[in-house]
């Protein structure tokens, strides 16, 4: 490429020089000299004026080239940059300016790296230093950063120029395929996660089938490399019992281009048969050809378990449906039975068989408008639970029926309640006649209450009559001996009358003998009166005393059966509560020893009662010597109405009597035992 | 009152008296001698007491109480009669000696006076029994 300045110097130098060859040459000595020179010279003229004429050309030829190529260099779809040493450009065509954004002119002077993204600058630096450090073309990616738009991404490749020091760039816009690049780095990015994220992963065939990769976590699970898993190397890993069918599905679905979608066993790394459901689909190019296979394998080994325990599940709550005695059915919304127990069966008179998948109404016409029917459609619409008991009249039987809604239908537990509903009826009648019952009741209640009132009169009647009974024999055994004496005293008066000895004095000595023993008398009802009065409030009282007393009421008898009487008490030993109770008490115990020595005849019949303090009680013992409680009875004496004495000696009263009294006036306790001599009876207070 | 006159001079009839109530002692006592005056009369106050005086005695009729203190009337009896068979025996009873009175009758006793004793009664046994006495007597 000419400058212009150069040109139109170079053939004013070029005359220069040639006068100076010419001065330096010998002029021509004669004319022929002369001549010839001339003819030389006219000669070289044309020669000239050729050479000139073709350097026109030459020129001509240049110019134009030159055009053509500065036009190619302008329009160029790359940009060009001549950089000079220091990076600052030279030259630019018009797609570099384009790049850049600025006008061409404006571009002159100014540095490639002020265009240069700021992070991207250190990047660029380092390639324009090895550019001139390598003398050979280098290529960079770089982002540019221009102004007022997006950075865009361009390729630029470097040569330079050794004699000028000048160095060519050649800058491509390469921002369409640097996103395109980034696009499907992220979308392989995604694909990958999303392949990572299911176990196990996702695969890819060729056309034909043959694996050629396979997720790191599929690989990993099984233990195989890539290598061994390509091809149908994976085979070598499927359970024994799918391999074959697996195999031979997955080659003829290869050939036909349909889904794949199978489940299928592998052996794992753990020694664990892993259940996986592997998916896929053909990829096929613009013409409809298969290009590969993708796909994916899926981790089935929990939803197989859950199959598992829902088919072991189903089992058993099917077994429990079929073994309960409920009768169970269920329907769907079309009224089709879905399910049905042995036991409905069994009350629909039908084998299953003719149940399942039937219209319920249409193999149960009667029950159209029935309470069952009403209640179904109800517990079906409604989606409601419904209880009742209905008589289906075909059957002629009850049921107590439970409707239970869900998501696709009802179920029906029931049961055949004619039985119940029978007893129920039967049970219903002997309400009424227990009614009629009921109201005699009262007039029976009534009578029985009476009945025992009168009971309870009877006990207390021969209670008192027993005490009577007692007091009676009692007085009679006090009186006997006086009443003897008052006899005598009086008869002896009219047998006294004849003789000498019959005065006043005689007659006033009898008088008062006689009022003496009525005095006597008269004291001992006054003593047994006393003694039947019953205690108005609680005193305090002497046990010795009140022992003395006691046994003085009833002495005469014991003396009339020679049976002695000991009274061991401890000095002033006190008892508080009703002393008369507490001497009937007494009085009963002694009354039944007395009986027993005379009926046993015992001839040195001997009553001992000792009373003293034991611990914090109040004790008295009344022990007797009549050969004791025979053993079979010894739990039964305080038993009211029993009595070991003839009809006329006792009515069975006065133990249970006596061990009411102490308990529940006086709050303590009356125990019997046998001593070995005889039975000892204890009274604890 | 009149004594009773015993006709011959054989030798007197003896009576024992077993009772231990004083009041009834003390008019048996007094009422017996003026009643039989003729008629040997001992008094005891229990059953030993009346077994031994019969021993010394030999009475020929006892009147005897049944309860006694130490031994009783029918034991005393019982010891009489195994000595002297034909003694004549006059019980006097109460209300409550109804079961022993069986042992008398095993004894062979027939006189039974219920108490309260009633004299006219207890003369009239013992007239009895005088009599028969008298009659076995040649």
């Amino acid at each position: 490429m000419d400058n212009p300045k150069s040109a139109a110097t170079a053939p004013d130098e070029l005359r220069r020089i040639a006068e100076e060859r010419l001065k330096a040459k010998p002029l021509p000595r004669s004319e022929m000299d002369t001549l010839r020179l001339l003819h030389e010279l006219q000669v070289h003229q044309i020669e000239l004026e050729m050479q000139n004429e073709e350097l026109h050309q030459a020129k001509n030829n240049a110019e134009a080239l030159q055009e053509k190529y500065t036009d190619l260099y302008d329009f160029a779809p790359a940009g060009y940059f001549t950089l000079d040493h220091f990076s600052t450009i030279l030259n630019v065509n018009l797609a570099g300016a384009d790049l850049l954004g600025v006008e061409r002119s404006q571009l002159i002077g100014r540095r490639v790296q002020d265009f240069v993204a700021v992070n991207a600058s250190p990047a660029f630096n380092d390639f324009l230093i090895k550019c001139k450090e390598i003398k050979c073309n280098v290529s960079v990616e770089i982002p540019l950063q221009v102004k007022g738009s997006q950075p865009i991404f361009v390729q630029i490749d470097a040569a330079s120029c050794n004699a000028r020091q000048e160095c060519f760039l050649t800058v491509i816009d390469i921002t369409d395929r640097k996103q395109a690049e980034a696009a499907l780095r992220d979308s392989e990015e995604l694909y990958r996660a999303i392949g990572e994220s299911i176990d196990y992963g996702v695969w890819v065939c060729d056309p034909e089938g043959r694996n050629f990769y396979a997720s790191p976590s599929f690989l990993k699970l099984v233990g195989l490399t890539q290598d061994q898993c390509s091809n149908f190397g994976w085979g070598d890993v499927l359970h024994p019992d799918d391999s074959g069918n697996t195999i031979s599905a997955w080659k003829e679905c290869a050939r036909t281009g349909a889904m794949w979608n199978i489940e299928h066993r592998f052996y794992g790394v753990d020694g664990q048969w892993h259940p996986i459901l592997a998916r896929g689909v053909p990829v096929r190019d613009d013409n409809g050809n298969i290009k590969l296979w993708a796909g994916i394998n899926l981790d089935i080994s929990e939803r197989k378990k859950m199959e598992e325990v829902n088919q072991d599940l189903l089992a058993r709550t099917t077994n429990i449906l079929e073994s309960i005695t409920d009768a169970f059915f269920t329907l769907d919304r079309e009224w089709r039975i879905t399910f049905v127990n042995k036991r409905s069966a069994l009350i629909m008179h039908k084998p299953k068989e003719e149940l399942i998948g039937q219209n319920l109404w249409e193999i149960f016409p009667e029950a159209v408008g029935s309470i069952f029917y009403d209640h179904y459609q109800k517990a079906m619409n409604d989606q409601v639970t419904t209880v009742f008991e209905g008589f289906y009249p075909p059957f002629d039987a009850w049921y107590d029926v439970h409707v239970y809604p869900f998501e696709d239908g009802i179920s029906v537990y029931f049961n055949d309640i004619t039985e119940r509903k029978t007893l129920e009826a039967a049970l219903a009648e002997k309400r009424l006649k227990l009614n009629e019952l009921n109201k005699t009741l009262e007039q029976r209640v009534e009578t029985q209450v009476a009945e025992i009132k009168h009971k309870d009169q009877m006990l207390m009647r021969q209670t008192r009559q027993a005490a009577m009974g007692q007091m009676i024999d009692n007085i009679a055994h006090q009186w006997r001996q006086p009443l003897n004496s008052l006899g005598l005293t009086i008869q002896q008066i009219p047998l006294y009358y004849d003789t000498k000895d019959f005065n006043r004095e005689f007659l006033e000595e009898c008088s008062d003998k006689a009022m003496k023993t009525i005095q006597h008398m008269s004291q001992t009802i006054d003593d047994f009166k006393n003694f039947f009065n019953i205690d108005k409030e609680k005193i305090d009282f002497e046990i010795d005393q009140l022992i003395q007393k006691t046994v003085s009421l009833v002495e005469a008898s014991f003396w009339d059966q020679h049976i002695s009487v000991t009274v061991h008490c401890e000095h002033k030993l006190h008892l508080a509560g009703f002393p008369n109770e507490y001497s009937q008490i007494i009085l009963i115990i002694l009354n039944n020893a007395r009986d027993v020595l005379a009926e046993r005849r015992n001839i040195n019949g001997q009553v001992v009662i000792k009373a003293f303090k034991e611990n914090d009680a109040t004790v008295m013992t009344i022990t007797d010597n009549a050969g004791g409680i025979p053993e079979d009875i010894i739990d039964k004496i305080f038993d009211p109405y029993f009595t070991t004495k003839a009809e006329d000696k006792g009515t069975g009263i006065g133990l249970s009597m006596a061990k009411n009294i102490i308990e529940n006036s006086f709050g303590g306790g009356l125990t019997a035992r046998n001593t070995g001599d005889g039975a000892e009876f204890r009274i604890e207070v | 009152m009149e004594p009773i006159q015993i006709q011959n001079s054989r030798p007197a009839l003896s009576l024992l008296v077993v009772e231990d109530d004083k009041t009834a002692i003390e008019v048996i006592r007094v009422i017996i001698p003026l009643k039989f005056p003729k008629i040997t009369f001992h008094v005891a106050g229990d059953g030993n007491m009346g077994l031994a005086l019969f021993k010394e005695y030999s009475p020929d009729i006892v009147v005897t109480d049944i309860n006694l203190p130490g031994m009783d009337g029918i034991q005393m009896a019982e010891q009489i009669k195994a000595m002297k068979s034909d003694t004549r025996f006059i019980v006097l009873t109460g209300y409550s000696d109804k079961i022993r009175m069986d042992k008398f009758n095993e004894i062979g006793v027939c006189n039974y006076i219920s108490k309260p004793l009633d004299l006219k009664k207890l003369f009239t046994a013992i007239e009895k029994c005088i009599e028969e006495i008298t009659l076995e007597r040649p």
